[in-house]
């Protein structure tokens, strides 16, 4: 499997939230053979998303003169589709205010293009690029590709894209920091964790890997060493919407609801549609028992992490084993619509199981079909589930109609 | 190839029949950075182009003992110095000084008494066209030889100092230079060096980089460094880290002190360079560093530099310049930071200043005086020669060198024309207009050791014998 690309198939993403007018000036400054990309241009984080998410961005500049959740959202967008690394994008601004510097840093991002240069400077950033992503055994080429992978969901593409990084992974950060993002996305947190925590001793300044580790840490109940780490990181940027959210959650789940109060409304201030930052609130109200008002906010959210994911997951396993089946479907048909791509499966493995204890042996068969389509293939655990479906069906249809709440013998686990 | 004008100081002979009448003219090219020999004869004119190979002679129509004509004959019969333009002066039209004119290729005249402005334009108008770089510059393409080199700086890497992997080494390396470090020892790993912060003490170099940004197998044998320990100052200034921090904006001041607070970093404002300059007075050696977000060429700057060359080498803390230039390049006295920076570029960079050169030279001298301490290694970077000329040649390079630094490049044909050394010495660098990862540099062959002349002779005399070769090969 190679990880180089064709730069012709490539491009160079000018996204221009400052309304400058400068991105359009580009094909008057440079002629075509002095670039190596195709220039797309977009003026708003909608037009430009749906060039990131089409797979053939390689490098980002961004005109923007303060941090905003449209540059935050760009960024996010860039590191879920393309990888997380910094020396790809670039924002046009002649003095940007420190929590602008410290907000883009978040995404590792320290390159600031000014006005009277950036023509020049975003060349040479993508001519760098260029020669980085089309040669397969860089550090970036590998990360290209496996963030891309990640991006498919494709289960057993992203172990062989993350068995291709070799070495790597030991003596390069960026390179440790996409491992732990293709071990989040195989379900192994604990993995995660170790090459997170592996990424950030190797780089101590790169903030991905820290927010990482903490937020995956969350995931794995290792709650007290997740506040050690998000607070360190709130101490060295205190205008961060996500980690405040991130910070709320750990607290709720230390039980600690005032200080998840006082972060989520910190955050919720600052920027109160960020999908984190719904999750956050989501995740007090869950917890205080208010279901339907987390329901609701559910409806604006989006690219749903692991944590509040493995939370949905936890609250469709109790409605579905408490006989609210009905109830757990639901739930997983409006989570599976707002987690990222790759944490589906487990969201249609949940429902499938659902669906078994409902004794809907056709409707459960759907699922795990979706589920191995998520997945990128059947696995163990699916086919078993299968089976066992398959056989309580056909037993259903020799006997009467079983009824709804008892699950048949031999119950399986679902995913967490 | 446009290579970039700036690098060269040009030579210019100057010959005048009465030194008064040179003065001004000299005065006026020194000013615009030409180094300027002048001669009063036709006699001195020869002896001084020998010796300095100018890359344009300056002379008056009518001489002392001798005319224009006669020198631009003389030259003629030299088979290198026949390159050499020049510029005639024709103060009055007369026919005694029209006479030796004629007949000859010169490669322009000046009319009448000095016009300062005509004069420059002229003399600038005929460097262009006949010596960018000099007269005698040969592309490595006309010369036939190897294009592509390899940069190297031989240094010692020491060990760790907080986030830093300290090296000495006989250069200072560039921030903006990223840079192989290969190991001698052929079992290690090479690893990647970026933002180097350089300190010097005396003549002892060292180069730090910062941990967080090597990349490359050999990260391992660079984590496995032992930790340097340097003595209680300089702990105690790693805990305290006030930086005076200069920016005439409220609201930015405010912004980093709230986030570098969180890195341990204690800002302290000034409004102005010379509330700068007065903190400093008052407690310097409570300061671990000074950030200035610009130092102008006005009474604020003069006034902050009076007051830092007054302290004591000891007392002096580093100082990070804030600036828009794409040419002002860091050494171990000033670091600049190009704005708009980074925030991590510029947390590492004040982390790096608090690093003191002295402590550190103290430390190497107890513990590294032999070659058996530490791991020896190469700095190494790709570069293109551009070309060779009678003092050396140019380079292309994809970050600054540094004036002054003596780096290696590994070319055979040079190599062996320089008896085996392949030293070379950097004169001056500057970037390509409008591409700012295209650099050249100007390097002397220090140690050709011997005229200009001889050298050159000597040198196209190889290149000569060299081409000769490989066409009696080819055939």
């Amino acid at each position: 499997m190679t990880a180089s690309f064709d730069p012709s198939q490539l491009s160079c993403l000018l996204v221009d939230l400052a309304g400058t007018g400068m991105a359009a000036q580009w094909a008057e400054k440079v002629g075509p053979d002095e670039f190596a990309l195709h220039v797309k241009t977009a003026s708003s984080v909608e037009e430009a998303q749906v060039l990131l998410e089409g797979g053939q961005v390689l490098t980002q500049v961004i005109f923007a003169t303060t941090y905003s959740a449209e540059v935050q959202s760009l960024l996010k967008t860039f590191q879920a589709n393309v990888g997380c690394i910094a020396e790809f994008q670039a924002i046009v601004c002649d003095e940007p205010e420190p929590p602008f510097m410290a907000g883009v840093y978040e995404f590792g991002i320290e390159q600031f293009f000014p006005t009277d240069t950036w023509v020049a400077d975003v060349v040479v950033m993508t001519r760098d690029a260029v020669r980085l992503a089309g040669d397969d055994k860089t550090a970036e080429a590998k990360t290209v590709h496996l963030t891309r992978t990640i991006r498919s969901a494709d289960q057993a593409a992203i172990q062989a894209a993350e068995k291709n990084l070799g070495d790597l992974a030991d003596h390069d950060y960026r390179v440790a920091y996409a491992k732990g993002k293709a071990a989040e996305a195989t379900g192994q947190y604990e993995a995660a964790v170790t090459a997170y925590a592996s990424a950030r001793g190797m780089n101590k300044m790169f903030r991905p890997t820290a927010a990482s580790l903490g937020e995956t840490l969350l995931v794995t109940g290792r709650v007290d060493e997740a506040l050690k780490v998000l607070n360190g990181l709130e101490r060295t940027n205190p205008f961060d919407v996500e980690r405040k959210a991130n910070l709320a959650a750990a607290y709720v789940e230390k039980g600690d609801f005032e200080m998840a109060e006082k972060y989520v409304s910190a955050a919720e201030k600052l920027a109160p549609m960020n999908s984190r930052v719904l999750e956050a609130r989501a995740q007090v109200l869950l917890c205080t028992g208010k279901i339907g008002e987390a329901f609701k906010l559910m409806d604006d959210m989006s690219e749903v992490g692991p944590f509040f994911a493995a939370k949905l997951n936890e609250l469709g396993i109790r409605l579905s084993q408490s006989g609210k089946g009905k109830s757990a479907l639901a739930l997983y048909q409006k989570a599976h619509r707002i987690v990222r791509p790759e944490l589906k499966y487990k969201i249609t493995m949940n429902a499938a199981l659902a669906c078994r204890r409902l004794g809907a042996w056709d409707m459960a068969l759907k699922y795990l079909q979706r589920c191995e389509q998520e997945y990128g293939g059947a696995f163990p655990k699916l086919v078993k589930i299968r089976e066992a479906v398959v056989a309580a069906k056909a037993q259903a249809a020799r006997k009467a109609k079983p009824v709804e709440g008892t699950p048949p013998k031999g119950d399986l686990e679902e995913a967490g | 190839m446009l290579i970039s004008p700036t690098i060269t100081q040009h030579t210019v002979v100057l010959c005048v029949e009465k030194r008064e009448r040179g003065i001004g003219m000299q005065t006026l090219l020194s000013k615009y950075g030409f180094r300027v020999v002048m001669a009063l004869s036709l006699y001195d004119a020869l002896k001084y182009i020998a010796q300095e190979m100018p890359h344009l002679v300056i002379t008056e129509s009518v001489l002392s003992d001798g005319s224009a004509g006669t020198l631009y004959d003389r030259l003629q019969q030299h088979e290198t110095l026949k390159k050499t333009p020049i510029l005639v002066s024709v103060l009055k039209k007369t026919k005694e000084e029209l006479a030796p004119l004629a007949q000859r290729r010169f490669a322009g005249f000046i009319l009448g008494p000095l016009d300062s402005r005509a004069f420059l334009q002229k003399v600038n108008e005929v460097i262009t066209a006949y010596s960018m770089v000099s007269p005698y510059f040969v592309t490595a393409d006309q010369a036939s030889i190897e294009k592509d080199v390899t940069l190297s700086i031989e240094a010692m890497a020491m060990g760790r100092s907080g986030d830093q992997l300290v090296a000495r080494s006989t250069a200072e390396v560039d921030p903006a230079a990223s840079m192989l470090c290969v190991p001698t020892n052929e079992g290690l790993g090479p690893a990647v060096l970026r933002m180097a912060t350089n300190l010097k003490e005396g003549e002892e170099i060292f180069n730090l980089f910062p941990l967080a940004r090597i990349v490359g197998a050999g990260r391992k044998w660079v984590m496995n460094l032992p930790e340097i320990k340097l003595g209680e100052k300089s702990a105690l200034r790693h805990k305290l880290q006030k930086v005076i921090f200069y920016d005439p904006s409220d609201s930015r001041f405010e912004g980093f002190r709230d986030i570098l607070k969180g890195y341990g970093i204690d800002l302290l404002h000034a409004k102005t360079t010379a509330n700068a300059a007065a903190m400093l007075k008052r407690d310097p050696d409570g300061v671990a560093c000074v950030y200035l977000h610009e130092l102008m060429n006005d009474a604020s700057g003069i006034e902050w530099k009076n007051v830092y060359s007054k302290l004591s080498a000891a007392q002096k803390p580093p100082i990070i310049v804030g600036t828009s230039s794409m040419n002002s390049r860091s050494t171990a006295a000033v670091r600049y930071i190009k704005r708009p920076f980074g925030m991590g570029l510029f947390v590492e960079m004040l982390q790096a200043s608090f690093e003191r050169g002295g402590e550190l030279a103290q430390v190497a001298g107890k513990a590294y005086t032999s070659t058996s301490q530490g791991i020896a290694v190469r700095y190494q970077a790709p570069a293109t020669l551009v070309g060779i000329d009678e003092t050396g040649g140019i380079l292309q390079v994809k970050f600054p060198l540094l004036k002054g630094s003596k780096v290696s490049i590994g070319h055979k044909f040079l190599t062996a024309a320089w008896d085996g050394i392949s030293v070379v010495q950097v004169t001056a660098s500057a970037a390509q207009p409008g591409k700012p990862d295209v650099w050249h540099a100007r390097f002397e062959a220090v140690t050709a050791g011997m005229s200009k002349v001889k050298y050159w002779d000597k040198l196209s005399k190889q290149l000569e014998a060299k081409i000769a070769a490989e066409q009696k090969a080819a055939s």
